[in-house]
């Protein structure tokens, strides 16, 4: 681990604060309609055109169990070989810690798996999203990984 | 079939026009848009409605919106009075033993006397209310990642968007094995 500074970008989904290495974000999209797709997961909102290409929109409050986010914004994410974006609430500010700062986290359930750990800014302490476990999840729960 | 052979080195994206899917002809497929004046009305169990007799062959006519209802659960319109023909070169030979089995376990039009599956073409009924619009393959993008796999597998092999909507290419081949097989599996 090195103590080179991370910068992450915070973000709220409903009325909780999450984080994400800012690297992983490509672009924050609003007000673009998404479309409904079959056979996915409830967590998979649809797909969202994006200059006329495809992003699969996954909303992180259903997939953990709470109700579907409102509105229309979204992180186009920068994932090689796909195309994802989170469908977030609202953006909040940029954070810089040193990776050391990043805490590991425990929780009773799967959903630790989740997060990369947790950053302590302004707002208190916010999870980190991992996006490639997420990625993982969303493999295993549309048969095809 | 004249004016089905004028067409087959074509290959095209031909649009239902209620929107929302369109079916992806793959080379070798043969393809043409016949309009039929009475195209008799099928039955909602069946996707595969009556056949037509096209000089002198029966070609089986699938109904596509059942066919993407069955996908998409969309609703069907049956206004439309034309069908796309395809040839049957195009499909591997597992899915042909799998057409000309769920054929012959068909009732009346298909599976007695002279109405036997030619095994040359198939037709898909169209629907719609305002014709046909080709669409250049350029503009299909495949699903990323793995909702994109999941769905290589279902007939479903891409979108496009545009009009401030969203279009879904699938193959109809695929599309049948998935109606005429229980599990799906080809």
């Amino acid at each position: 681990m090195s103590d080179e500074p991370v910068k992450y970008l915070l973000f709220t989904c409903g009325d909780t604060d999450y984080a994400i290495p800012s690297l992983l974000v490509r672009e924050i999209v609003s007000g673009l309609p998404v479309y409904p797709v079959p056979f996915v997961p409830t967590w998979v909102r649809g797909l969202l055109n994006r200059h006329g290409e495809p992003f699969v929109v996954l909303d992180p409050e259903v997939l953990f169990g709470r109700d579907p986010l409102k509105g229309s914004t979204a992180l186009l994410l920068s994932v090689p070989g796909d195309q994802v974006s989170l469908r977030i609430t609202d953006v909040c500010e940029f954070l810089t810690v040193p990776e050391p700062d990043l805490h590991r986290i425990s929780a009773p359930d799967e959903s630790a798996v989740f997060f990369l750990g947790a950053v302590t800014s302004s707002r208190g302490d916010v999870f980190v999203l991992n996006i490639h476990s997420i990625l993982e999840r969303l493999a295993v729960d549309v048969g095809s990984s | 079939m004249s004016d089905l052979r004028e067409t087959a080195a074509t290959e095209r994206i031909i649009k239902t026009s209620w929107g929302s899917v369109s079916i992806l002809l793959d080379s070798p497929w043969c393809i043409a848009c016949r309009y039929f004046d009475g195209l008799p009305a099928g039955r909602d169990s069946f996707f595969c409605r009556t056949a037509l007799d096209v000089e002198g062959e029966r070609v089986p006519v699938f109904d596509l919106d059942s066919l993407c209802r069955n996908l998409f659960a969309v609703k069907s319109d049956f206004s439309f009075p034309a069908a796309v023909f395809a040839s049957t070169s195009g499909m591997r030979p597992d899915q042909l033993k799998i057409l000309s089995e769920h054929l012959k376990m068909l009732p009346e039009h298909l599976s007695t006397g002279d109405c036997q599956f030619s095994a040359k073409y198939i037709a898909f009924r169209l629907s719609g209310e305002t014709g046909l619009k080709v669409l250049p393959r350029s503009r299909r993008k495949p699903v990323p990642g793995a909702v994109g796999v999941l769905y290589s597998q279902t007939g479903i092999r891409g979108v496009s968007f545009e009009d401030g909507g969203i279009d879904w290419y699938v193959d109809p081949f695929e599309l049948l094995m998935r109606a005429v097989t229980p599990d799906g599996e080809t």
